[in-house]
């Protein structure tokens, strides 16, 4: 029989396993270990390693060690501005690919790597080939994240089978052993690279989404980014002023481990010897610190969890289990959001690294035949629709409908003799088309005829992997025919040379000037603000607060009139900071009177 | 046309138990599922999965369970007087003049740069969700007035399915209607001005 694998490719790490005997049942490598650093190294000499050999090359060649590439998976140039040591290239709107090992690489082509030495290791395990898989990707990821993470399985010799969501295989681990009963559990993934919040229903073996939110930007590796700032911050206090892309792979490596330190402990030493020649550095970190850090990296979390509730029409007190997954999830700090958020404490029987990946394979079960009597019922994370007239989105399928789904839309000429219709899919909340993701545009034919004669029926489809099929129907004939998108933004698309011509115009504008012009026009909001909450506290605010606010308001005054935009930002970052206190008066009243 | 309460196997009736719905979707989803049925299965588990998965949408929600009903009685559901009674016409005005300022107050916030700008609107939209939900309250008191209505229809239309029922379904399912969007409408601005 030709198995079918469980892959969990993760921003950090993946990892693979198989049904054995009944049970899911995760793959060591040759090593030993379960995790395998979604990382890839490549270099000219030693070709391309992947995982823990492709890790260690981090530190002394981070320029050709490609690493979280999944933050680029399905994303355009401009979308993602996350600072990487490795480059990411490639015109705007066109797909992001990284350079390393001298070519350029889609995002697709760095996971297949990742893929290629998780099917060798569970061929290995296994004793056969490996050709089908179920691979899991964040609940939030759109369409063309989710065709590239089935191009990345194509490209490394296997058929994918299902895309399944994170935090469903999540919940489908948990469940399994809990088939008799119905309830209502919430699972919260916060991974390396992504967020998700997931609401589901447990009956008797039906796996039901309500809804789901998320973040696809948004994981440790913010909260890595920001402790690396801190440590940077305090270097530069030490006098060690060296930069380049080593001494920030070094930073960032002594990031995690320190962050991961901070989770059992209430302070770390920050170490890095020889970092500037043979200067050395470091310091105290304490768990205080770093959570200082974090919490306004991680506040968006609520938002998204709070969403998902509304979205379920649930409170947070009708949920049974709060299932915490994801390697960030053991953060103190994340567990007390958690808390805090759903008024409950978050269920943590699961293993927050390897529940995604059980699940996957679990699922890999049903799809096999060697799971009974389950079936998992997913939505689509984001609303699809269609462009109409006045640049609108108008929507098809709203967001959080169960899958696999299909909606129907007629279309007509609307002048007498047109033969096509351009039609834009679209996913995404917003009401203006060009806020959303756009999936593409394909072209409608039409017979000629009178205005509004011609009928054809488009038929929307989003399938089991949350993956949009279009298909047009001739009603005459009523043969369906599958039609396939073009990228809307083509490089030699219209639209984006448009683009181009204005962001060369904008480079021949000055820049500074521009930016001061933008500065100060929030500036002088910020300046009103101050002064309609001076006179709203009255003498609730003590003097030397006030001073001190008065000398914020002044230098703001100061940098406005210079012209520079520089010291205009920095100024109105000191008068913000210097009204924090006053700000939280207000909420304080506020929230009296309300 | 499809008959969504035949592909439930549910009674062809106004007022349906939405959790009996889902026990019953459940069910049959487990029998239709694409997966259910094993990889490379029956090829014609997604066809009736999506038409299970469609009919469920359909009957969970009073005013498109309605619509379907009419139009399988060959009642055009948009038909009849369209005028909207005193009361809701009432709370028509209220909802957009109270939706127009939540509306410039989300839009001062989202323009807001600073957390002193954003703590001063904190009052402002402290008491206009006070008003919102109370808005919200007499919509609410609407809706489960509407929802007497619908079961005292639907236990007529069980008694006699008769064109009388049909007439009154028609203005209950736009008096519905439009309840319905005013909740989603207010239950998403109190959402916005909490959360931001």
């Amino acid at each position: 029989m030709d198995p079918i694998v469980g892959i969990d490719l993760g921003t950090t790490n993946s990892l693979v396993g198989c049904m054995e005997a009944g049970f899911a049942v995760l793959i060591a490598d040759a090593q030993g270990e379960r995790l395998t650093p979604s990382v890839v190294h490549f270099s000219a000499g030693e070709g391309v390693l992947v995982g823990r050999e492709a890790e260690r090359k981090r530190a002394v060649d981070p320029g050709s060690t490609v690493c979280s590439v999944k933050r680029f998976m399905g994303r355009r140039v401009g979308e993602e501005s996350v600072e990487t040591p490795y480059p990411v290239v490639g015109g705007m709107g066109e797909w992001a690919r990284v350079e390393a090992g001298g070519r350029r690489w889609l995002p697709e082509e760095v996971s297949a790597e990742v893929l290629k030495k998780l099917k060798r290791d569970a061929e290995s395990a296994l004793g056969v080939e490996v050709r089908r898989a179920v691979i899991t990707v964040p609940a939030y990821f759109n369409d063309a994240q989710r065709q590239a993470t089935r191009r990345a399985g194509e490209l490394a010799g296997l058929q994918v089978e299902r895309i399944l969501n994170e935090p469903t295989a999540a919940a489908l681990a948990y469940g399994l052993d809990k088939l008799g009963e119905r309830s209502r559990v919430a699972v919260f993934d916060l991974g390396g690279g992504t967020f998700d919040i997931s609401i589901l229903e447990l009956n008797r073996g039906v796996f039901e989404v309500l809804s789901t939110h998320g973040n696809t930007r948004l994981g440790g590796d913010d909260v890595d980014r920001a402790i690396a700032g801190w440590i940077r911050d305090r270097m530069r206090e030490a006098g060690i002023l060296e930069a380049g892309i080593w001494v920030e792979a070094r930073l960032r490596g002594e990031a995690v481990r320190v962050k991961h330190r901070l989770s059992e402990e209430e302070q770390v030493r920050v170490d890095l010897p020889f970092i500037a020649g043979d200067r050395s550095f470091s310091a105290e970190l304490t768990r205080q610190v770093l959570e200082g850090l974090a919490a306004p990296v991680l506040e968006p979390v609520r938002g998204h969890c709070l969403r998902a509730l509304r979205d379920a029409k649930l409170e947070a007190s009708d949920l049974n289990e709060v299932i915490l997954v994801g390697g960030m999830t053991r953060m103190p700090l994340v567990r007390q959001m958690v808390e805090q958020i759903f008024g409950r404490e978050p269920n943590r029987s699961q293993n927050p690294d390897e529940a995604v990946a059980l699940g996957a394979v679990l699922q890999a079960g049903v799809l096999s035949g060697a799971v009974q009597n389950v079936v998992l019922l997913d939505v689509t994370p984001l609303s699809l629709g269609i462009e109409t007239f006045g640049g609108v989105m108008n929507v098809i399928i709203p967001r959080n409908s169960t899958i696999p789904i299909k909606a129907g839309e007629m279309f007509t000429n609307a002048v007498p003799g047109q033969s096509q219709v351009r039609i834009h899919v679209l996913q995404g909340e917003r009401e203006m088309a060009r806020d959303n993701w756009s999936l593409g545009t394909f072209d409608l034919e039409f017979e000629a005829s009178g205005k509004a004669q011609a009928r054809i029926g488009v038929q929307f489809e989003i399938d089991a992997d949350g993956i949009l099929q279009v298909l047009a129907r001739d009603t005459k004939t009523g043969v369906e025919r599958r039609v396939e998108m073009a990228s809307a933004v083509d490089v030699s698309d219209a639209a984006v040379e448009k683009m181009l011509e204005e962001s060369l115009e904008h480079a021949f504008e000055d820049v500074q000037e521009r930016v001061f012009t933008e500065a100060s026009l929030k500036a002088r909001e910020l300046l009103k603000a101050v002064g309609t909450a001076l006179a709203r506290l009255g003498d609730a605010l003590e003097g030397e607060e006030r001073a001190g606010i008065e000398e914020g308001i002044r230098a703001l005054e100061e940098a406005l009139s210079g012209g520079a935009p520089g010291p205009l930002k920095k100024a109105m970052a000191e008068l913000d900071r210097r009204t924090e206190h006053m700000a939280a008066l207000l909420l304080e009243m506020a929230a009296r009177k309300g | 046309m499809k008959d969504y309460f035949a592909i439930l196997g549910v009674d062809r009736r106004p007022w349906l138990d939405v959790a009996v719905l889902k026990g019953v979707f459940h069910r049959l989803a487990a029998e239709s599922h694409p997966d259910a049925l094993g990889s490379g299965g029956a090829g014609g588990g997604q066809a009736d999965f999506v038409g299970l998965n469609l009919a469920h949408r359909v009957l969970r929600d009073p005013v498109s369970r309605l619509g379907h009903l009419l139009e399988l009685e060959g009642v055009d559901p948009a038909g009849g007087d369209t005028a909207v009674d005193g009361e809701l016409g009432t709370l028509f005005m209220e909802v957009g003049a109270l939706g127009r300022e939540v509306r410039g107050h989300l839009g001062r916030r989202n323009a807001a740069s600073t957390g002193l700008e954003r703590a001063l609107l904190a009052s402002e939209a402290a008491s206009l969700v006070e008003r919102m939900e109370g808005l919200g309250a007499a919509v609410e008191k609407c809706w489960g007035a509407a929802e007497t209505v619908l079961r005292e229809l639907d236990a007529d239309w069980v008694q006699m399915r008769g064109g009388k029922t049909l007439g009154g379904l028609v203005l209950l399912r736009r008096r519905l209607a439009v309840l319905a969007r005013w909740r989603e409408q207010i239950g998403e601005f109190v959402f916005s001005l909490k959360n931001g």
